[in-house]
């Protein structure tokens, strides 16, 4: 009797060890970034006189949100310079040209995160490495995590929005300073599926 | 604004000055040296024009654009001392095809790395550098048969030309590095115009024409110009060889006749150009 208590006392211990262990693993959910429910949007000044708005509708990323450890967040995104879109052609091959994106040469803009700090409620700040035109420049962005939610095929959903500002001469893009503003607000709202 | 404006002026006024003024001791000394002498006049120039668009690249250069700083200066060592070491044309072009394949190579890494199979990387460099060393050859030749440099008005027509439609492909930043590169010789065509025998242009006109393939060739590739106005450009790189045909004997009507063909297909090129900014989407710019 007694042994069959002490058998089942080292079972149970054991699950419950096992449980710690892989508790860690189980709490950090991976999403893959889905580029339909996501959106890649800027605003920069034109000639002083009004903010110009675009867009980029190619991206594709991860992002990893660790319940347990907020700090263990990690968010990676690319996006496809050529797929800018400013609702004009002439306006989006310019951009996407030498003088702006030069997306021949460089085919993709990339944001990886370094740390997540929590601000109040669902708020965080979020550090990470910006490489535009091939320049890497350690950004910090305002973001919130919107929720989670369940999608159309039962798979488990989670977003993001965030907003950052950047100086793009610091990354090179110096061409036009007159004429398009030199500091860009850019706007991220992801959504990922759990993988 | 005026970043622009020294980079149209100022290529001009360093070419010339360099070309009439700062050489004159070295002249004095070497009065055989005169083509070198131009080569370095538009080297100096074009280089003004291009750290005036670009700034002072780091090395090495973050981009396309800005390793024309380094073709530059790559390619005034070729031009202002080939006349010294090379009267022997097969030497000199096979040595001007490596320097302008290294410099296409560099330019076109991007896509040599990353969209270009090895057969393709192969065609493409084949075909540019024979293209653009055989264009350069024959402008040099025809400036060395006519010293009042008539070829090289017609080339300047071409490149300028060549600088428009970089703008109406997109890309102003081209469009002023090409401007910028005919500005430099623009300063030294003018010396040239008044006083062939002292300035000749051959040097001149084949730095100014490297520098103005590469950059045609970043606009192709990089700024997605159309194919048609760059092959009608190409193509009026051609039309001097009109003047010095035998179909009359009247010079003024054979040089009328190249003004014309050049000015006809430089205008083609700027159209279609044109045609392709205002039908793909009014009201930009």
């Amino acid at each position: 009797m007694r042994c069959t208590f002490a058998s089942r006392f080292l079972a149970a211990s054991l699950i419950a060890a096992l449980g710690v262990i892989a508790l860690p693993a189980s709490a950090a959910d991976v999403y893959e970034v889905d580029p339909v429910h996501s959106a890649f949007l800027y605003r920069v000044k034109h000639l002083g006189a009004s903010y110009s708005y675009g867009r980029f509708n190619e991206a594709s990323g991860s992002f990893t949100i660790d319940a347990a450890d907020p700090a263990k967040n990690s968010i990676e995104i690319e996006v496809k310079t050529a797929s800018i879109d400013t609702a004009n052609k002439a306006r989006d091959k310019h951009l996407s040209g030498p003088d702006f994106f030069n997306a021949t040469e460089f085919p993709t803009m990339t944001f990886k995160s370094t740390s997540f700090k929590k601000k109040e409620g669902e708020t965080y700040e979020v550090t990470g490495d910006l490489t535009i035109l091939g320049v890497t420049k350690s950004v910090t962005l305002d973001a919130e995590f919107v929720g989670v939610g369940k999608g159309q095929k039962g798979q488990q959903l989670a977003g993001w929005d965030a907003t950052l500002v950047i100086d793009r001469t610091d990354f090179g893009m110096a061409f036009m300073p007159d004429a398009i503003g030199a500091e860009v607000t850019i706007r991220i709202g992801i959504e990922g599926a759990k993988k | 604004m005026l970043r622009q404006l020294i980079a149209a002026i100022a290529p001009c006024a360093v070419a010339a000055q360099f070309f009439a003024v700062a050489a004159m001791p070295l002249r004095r000394r070497h009065p055989d040296w005169g083509e070198s002498i131009g080569a370095l006049a538009v080297g100096f120039g074009a280089f003004t024009g291009l750290i005036a668009v670009l700034g002072w690249p780091l090395f090495p250069a973050r981009d396309a654009a800005q390793w024309l700083v380094y073709a530059c200066g790559l390619f005034m060592v070729l031009c202002a001392t080939e006349s010294r070491w090379s009267k022997n044309a097969p030497l000199r072009v096979a040595v001007r095809s490596i320097v302008f394949g290294l410099a296409l190579a560099i330019v076109l890494r991007p896509l040599i790395t990353h969209a270009w199979q090895f057969a393709e990387t192969l065609v493409w460099l084949a075909v540019l550098v024979c293209g653009g060393v055989a264009i350069g050859e024959s402008y040099a030749a025809l400036v060395r048969r006519d010293p009042r440099a008539r070829a090289a008005t017609l080339a300047l027509l071409t490149m300028a030309g060549g600088s428009v439609v970089m703008l109406l492909s997109g890309s102003a930043k081209l469009a002023l590095l090409a401007g910028a590169v005919t500005s430099a010789l623009f300063g030294a065509a003018v010396l040239a115009w008044f006083a062939p025998q002292r300035y000749p242009l051959s040097g001149a006109l084949a730095l100014a024409w490297l520098l103005t393939a590469l950059i045609w060739i970043e606009g192709y590739f990089y700024a997605q110009s159309l194919p048609a106005p760059i092959a009608l450009l190409a193509a009026s790189t051609t039309t001097p060889w009109l003047a010095h045909l035998n179909m009359r004997r009247n010079s003024v009507v054979r040089n009328l006749f190249a003004g014309i063909a050049t000015g006809a297909l430089v205008a083609l090129a700027i159209g279609i150009a044109y045609r392709d900014y205002t039908f793909s989407d009014a009201g930009y710019g």
